[in-house]
């Protein structure tokens, strides 16, 4: 999969790696303002109250 | 193809791991952002009296131990607790006969380090009327279905009270919810609003 996607990026090495970097960047922004704030409240972590 | 599937457990790990940061920092960021509005908002309920209303914050509390203050809001339902500390709706208020529950987070910005507290400690409630210093009386892990924690008596949930109770609840261990974390605290003086922030307070920032 990181291969695969390391090849199809444009340019030489330098840019790849920047181009690598921007997708981590866009998945990491996905995740933490879209997946993680509609898993949350699915997810039973946040309980503290007795009852 | 075992290569492909180690990469996709690897990919899970991460994704999991930043959940978890995700879980503690955006929480408490939240909450410090939701802070604010609730102590403006305290002033103003107090300055115009009245019971203390769903959702809206009613009280503040502080630990001196853990350098940490919060409004507290009325109410223990996710939304609000997603503001800070909350008052259980049926539980007694600040300064009476019987028991204040109040229940929090484990995240940085609200009960993170409530293991720390120790017998003895001042934990100081503010409502409209004065100042409540209670004191530490004792630490125990419950499961979370004992709910005579924050009953009117907690010892003998069947009888009135003689003591004037505070008990806070948040999740035990970190990261986890199969226990709760009880710190129980007893009433050892009052002060009235005019007479400015208990001496338990003078080292407070």
């Amino acid at each position: 999969m990181y291969p695969w996607i390391w090849r199809r990026l444009p340019g030489p090495p330098p840019a790849k790696l920047i181009g690598m970097l921007l997708l981590i960047a866009i998945a990491v922004a996905v995740l933490w303002f879209l997946v993680f704030p509609w898993a949350q409240h699915l997810l039973p972590f946040d309980d503290v109250t007795v009852g | 193809m075992a290569y492909f599937l180690g990469e996709v457990v690897f990919t899970l790990g991460l994704v999991l791991l930043l959940f978890v940061a995700y879980e503690v920092i955006a929480g408490s960021w939240a909450i410090d952002r939701a802070q604010g509005d609730l102590n403006k908002k305290l002033d103003n309920l107090w300055a115009n009296g009245g019971r203390p209303v769903a959702g809206q914050p009613a009280s503040r509390l502080y630990i001196p131990r853990l350098h940490k203050k919060w409004a507290v809001v009325e109410g223990v339902t996710q939304s609000d607790l997603a503001k800070g500390p909350g008052h259980y709706p049926k539980t007694d208020d600040p300064g009476d006969l019987g028991n204040v529950g109040i229940a929090g987070h484990r995240l940085p910005s609200v009960f993170w380090n409530l293991d720390r507290l120790r017998r003895g400690d001042p934990i100081v409630v503010e409502s409209r009327s004065g100042w409540f210093v209670y004191r530490v009386v004792r630490l125990r892990v419950v499961r979370p279905n004992q709910v005579e924690v924050v009953a009117h008596n907690p010892d003998h949930p069947k009888d009135t009270s003689t003591r004037r109770l505070l008990t806070l609840t948040t999740c035990n261990p970190k990261f986890n919810n199969y226990q709760r974390l009880v710190v129980v605290a007893e009433l050892s003086r009052e002060q009235g609003k005019k007479a400015g922030r208990p001496a338990e307070l003078n080292a407070f920032h």
